[in-house]
């Protein structure tokens, strides 16, 4: 299997470090040629370096968390404190000691716990007012352990005297009893109504956990601690919060935003966790995101308890139950078997058919990637294209190449992947760079392939309008040419097929492609990599309309064609060929092969390009859809994570790219029946797009609106969803884009009105629909049908 | 003088792998532990009063009496380290043994360790850690006894070198390599 010297794994990786990112696959290449395995360990090093650092760090840190110090004992027997006389040590936590104490005067025959703190700078009891004391004390209710008094010792330490409990810790009590669900739901409820009780008083607890939680010897609960924490964490540092209930803290709690009876609430929810697991806590916010993100958990079977206790831990206080008696009011219609607030069988599973009708996600994300490397291949055939004129026309070619060469290096820095996040002046500058072409005055094929260009450029950026008009007038000058047999044609075919793909129109892409390969073979242009990317295209679009297997052999063919060509195969051009085979081998069903595939793809560009690639984000995406269709969601999850961090670093917190992952998440967690968070990314997806695109129309942000609209749709927000589904239907249609979206825009548009009773709105909408559809060529019966049953009312 | 003629040979066979000369010399390490996890922690929770070399020297001068050389108060640090991986590794086995209500068998030296309290997941880590550590001792013994002097005694770049008698840029490059090279071991063994 090893094939390599630790000395020269050492030796090799150190080497590496000193080279900047964009060498070091190189020097790897050239230094482990015959050392496959050597090699794929140091690109996965390499890789994850910044990993392996944080992994570290955390890992550190966790362990800090564990490593308790000892603490002497705060108080001793035989002290008094507040006429109580202190007998023994009874306990010891995170934040304090407890103590069991007597009354001194023997006056009543109570014992009572004395809980000091270990930290001396916290605001203590005794800064309360005499009203708050009482307030607290009077908080008198069976579940709770009631607090009498409490103060500053003269070391400094504050002091509670409060109830003595006798019994055993919620864990322990877990451990050997193993309650049943139905007795498990009884204690929740009982737990429930102490913290509603206290609500009631205005107090919250804020620090609700099972080592809070003793189990009496009746099997009766309490619930120690209220109103401590509060007090407590006002002052204290967050290295306390963290210390004392790390796992059991809320996000807002975490944050240090305001809290809330929703506070107290989320904490309830890990109570419910910890109670129908039998003793599980999940441990961070990363598990209870992993736990939010699941329609199945293996832990709590029930899905109904498993939409409750999601429900109490959403990470907005404002998405949490409202209330403690909404909660409660849950667990009795579970128990009674009537159905729950937060969950409905229909709407589950007309979401789950939604989605399936509308698989964006893969379409355009794929797009992105594929203008991007786009800029390489248009940067190949202009070097050539300048070749052959030179041939022709010396002199006059060389003012074309230069002028071209002019423009083209403008076009290089808008390009998407260059300019790193600022979208806003891309535009301003591409309009700059159009009013220019127009008034060129050189050769009538530059201006014609300049038009070309920018369309592309447009069309990446989502604006099909400005696209379409570039491309015609491109047209318009070949055709008074007649030069159709160029490879300058040839290329204006690539573009005007691409533009008619993003639009949406596949058919059209396709017969363009039949007729590019059919001029390519009467011209015989070289079989070079540019013609590779033409196959590619080919391939896409196939695969866009369904025709798995036609795409996946052009896709072989160009994977076959690269290979001979390609100087290497660790070459981005050969990754994106492999992205695609990848993503036609998921839509074959074929994931085994897909992952594989897709893997390669990733490690070429991670080793090209490295991790912070937009390549690497996009083969990431396919990856995820792939785990999304083996019901991984924790990996795709997981994907999500990293992809977001890639684009962070590669293109900034305000770029589209970023709205658009946003906007694919939101789509992905709708499908697991998350519909909460799913309108949170997509808000957040609809806030980047409208700081970055100002409010010049776009296609994607067009399609953002819609989902938003579609998801609020599906909640009965009926309203707002009207409102952002019209918004993002006026977009595309203002953009000219792609009509299947539009289509799809008009049918949540009828079917939010049918919700809203508007019959004869719906109808309107639905016609709408069908019309853009049958346009397309395509089936229009489930439509139909939806108009036909309003009608007939 | 006997006495410490006895320890130093022990520490010196200790660090060269000595397994029985380390089990003799780790119950009179282990109560300067605590020192080091005291460290650990402050460093995380921001009361950075003492440093790593100043504990565990001072703890060498209890054990020994007398001032040593420099090169034997080097090699206490290093066996100091081992000894805590093998607590943090104790703690953590006997939590995962807890938890499957197994029956771990629990040479507990003292009841410090029944103090430590892991989580779930930063216990399934260090042993993780382990299986890739013990790899790596295997390939270089170097790499893995700095690891243990960085990462579990949480040493400076210089104190690691002075306790492994290396040079701070051999340290540096050794770390490098091995933090990526246990990182990407660990990764694979969690997808096996």
């Amino acid at each position: 299997m090893e094939d390599y010297s630790w000395d020269e794994l050492t030796e090799l990786y150190n080497e590496c470090l000193t080279l900047p990112i964009t060498e070091q696959a190189t020097f790897l290449l050239e230094n482990t040629e015959t050392k496959p395995a050597l090699r794929k360990r140091l690109m996965e090093m390499l890789a994850q370096s910044n990993e392996a650092e944080d992994y570290f760090n955390n890992l550190k840190r966790d362990i800090a968390e564990g490593l308790e110090t000892e603490v002497p004992d705060l108080a001793m027997p035989g002290e008094v404190i507040n006429n109580y006389k202190i007998i023994k040590k009874i306990g010891v936590g995170g934040s304090s000691q407890v103590f069991a104490a007597d009354r001194v005067d023997g006056q009543f025959d109570k014992r009572v716990a004395v809980k000091i703190f270990k930290k001396k700078d916290a605001t203590s009891f005794s800064d309360k007012t005499e009203n708050e004391k009482q307030f607290l004390a009077s908080l008198n209710h069976p579940s709770i352990a009631q607090i009498f008094d409490g103060g500053t010792l003269d070391n400094g330490h504050p002091f509670i005297i409060m109830e003595f409990v006798e019994g055993e810790t919620l864990k322990a009590y877990l451990d050997y009893k193993k309650p049943n669900q139905k007795d498990s739901l009884k204690m929740f409820s009982e737990i429930g109504a102490a913290v509603r009780a206290a609500h009631s008083n205005l107090i919250l607890h804020l620090d609700i956990k099972p080592g809070n939680l003793i189990i009496e010897k009746d099997d009766r609960v309490k619930l120690l601690d209220f109103g401590i924490a509060q007090r407590l964490k006002e002052t204290a540092s967050i290295e306390t919060v963290g210390k004392l209930t790390f796992n059991f803290a809320a996000p807002e709690q975490l944050a240090g935003r305001a809290l809330s009876v929703q506070t107290d609430i989320y904490q309830l929810g890990l109570i419910l966790y910890f109670l129908l697991s039998n003793g599980r806590i999940l441990e961070g916010q990363k598990q209870v995101l992993s736990l939010l993100a699941k329609v199945d958990s293996e832990v709590i079977k029930s899905r109904e308890l498993l939409a409750i206790v999601k429900k109490c831990l959403q990470q907005k206080p404002e998405n949490r139950y409202q209330s403690v008696d909404q909660l409660l009011a849950d667990i009795r219609n579970f128990q009674k078997k009537y159905p729950i607030s937060t969950y409905s069988r229909s709407w589950y599973y007309r979401t789950q058919k939604y989605v399936q009708r509308n698989s964006i996600a893969t379409l355009l994300l794929s797009l992105v990637f594929l203008s991007l490397i786009g800029g390489t291949i248009i940067s190949l055939r202009q070097a050539r294209i300048a070749d052959a004129e030179k041939e022709k026309a010396e002199k006059a070619a060389e003012i074309a190449t230069n002028t071209k060469n002019f423009i083209f290096e403008l076009f290089e820095e808008t390009n998407p992947s260059n300019t790193k996040g600022d979208t806003t002046s891309i535009y301003d500058f591409l309009d700059k760079s159009y009013k220019k072409i127009n008034s060129y005055s050189g050769t009538p094929e530059v201006k014609a392939e300049m038009y070309s260009m920018i369309a592309s450029s447009y069309r990446a950026l989502g604006n099909f309008d400005i696209a379409e008009e570039a491309i015609t007038k491109a047209q318009t000058i070949f055709d008074s040419l007649e030069i159709y047999g160029s490879e300058s044609y040839v290329a204006l075919l690539d573009n005007l097929a691409l533009f008619h793909r993003d639009n949406g129109n596949y058919d059209k892409a396709s017969s363009l492609y039949n007729k590019l390969f059919r001029v390519a073979s009467l011209i015989d242009i070289p079989k070079d990599s540019i013609y590779a990317s033409y196959l590619k295209h080919y391939s896409y679009v196939q695969k866009t309309r369904g025709l798995l297997d036609s795409a996946y052999q052009i896709i072989t063919k160009t994977a076959e064609l690269e290979k001979r060509i390609l100087p290497d195969t660790l070459n981005m051009l050969y990754a994106e060929t492999l992205y695609i085979k990848g993503s036609i081998e998921k839509d074959l069903e074929n994931y085994v092969a897909a992952l594989k595939t897709l893997n390669i793809a990733l490690n070429i560009v991670v080793a090209v390009e490295g991790e912070y690639h937009p390549g690497t984000q996009a083969i990431l995406n396919s990856i995820s859809l792939v785990a999304q269709r083996n019901k991984d969601y924790d990996k795709a999850q997981e994907i999500f994570y990293r992809q977001i961090k890639i684009i962070k670093k590669v293109y900034g917190l305000s770029h589209t790219t970023l709205a658009h992952a946003y906007n694919n998440h939101s789509v992905f967690l709708t499908r697991i029946n998350s519909f909460d968070s799913s309108l949170f990314y997509s808000k957040k997806a609809n806030a980047i797009y409208k700081k970055a695109l100002k409010d010049r129309p776009n296609s994607d942000y067009g399609l953002s609106l819609k989902n938003y609209g579609s998801a609020l749709s599906q909640i009965n927000q009926l309203d707002s969803a009207e409102h952002y589904l019209n918004k993002g239907v006026e977009m595309l249609q203002e953009v000219n884009g792609p009509k299947k979206y539009i289509i799809d825009g008009f049918f949540k548009l009828g079917y939010n009105y049918q919700k809203k009773l508007d019959t004869a709105k719906a109808i309107s909408y639905f016609e709408k629909a069908i019309t853009l559809k049958r346009e397309l060529n395509e089936n229009t019966d489930e439509y139909e049908r939806m108009r036909d049953n309003l009608k007939s009312k | 003088m006997e006495e410490q003629v006895e320890i130093n040979s022990l520490l010196l066979k200790a660090n060269s792998g000595d397994l029985d000369a380390y089990n003799k010399i780790f119950p009179l390490v282990y109560n300067e532990l605590r020192q080091i996890a005291h460290r650990i922690r402050f460093q995380f929770f921001g009361l950075d009063t003492l440093n790593t070399t100043a504990i565990v020297h001072e703890a060498y001068l209890k054990l020994i009496h007398s001032e040593a050389d420099w090169r034997n108060k080097a090699h206490f640090s290093s066996v100091a380290a081992k000894a805590m991986r093998q607590l943090l590794l104790n703690a953590a086995r006997s939590k995962k043994a807890e938890k499957r209500g197994g029956t771990y068998i629990k040479v507990s030296i003292d009841e410090w360790e029944d103090q430590i309290s892991l989580s779930e997941e930063c216990c399934n880590e260090i042993l993780h850690l382990e299986d890739a550590l013990g790899l790596l001792g295997q390939k270089n013994q170097e790499q893995m006894r700095l690891v243990e002097c960085r990462f579990f005694a949480n040493m400076s770049i210089e104190e690691t070198a002075e306790a492994l008698n290396l040079s701070t840029s051999t340290v540096k490059r050794h770390w490098n390599v091995a933090k990526s090279w246990l990182y990407s071991q660990i990764q694979q063994q969690k997808t096996a």
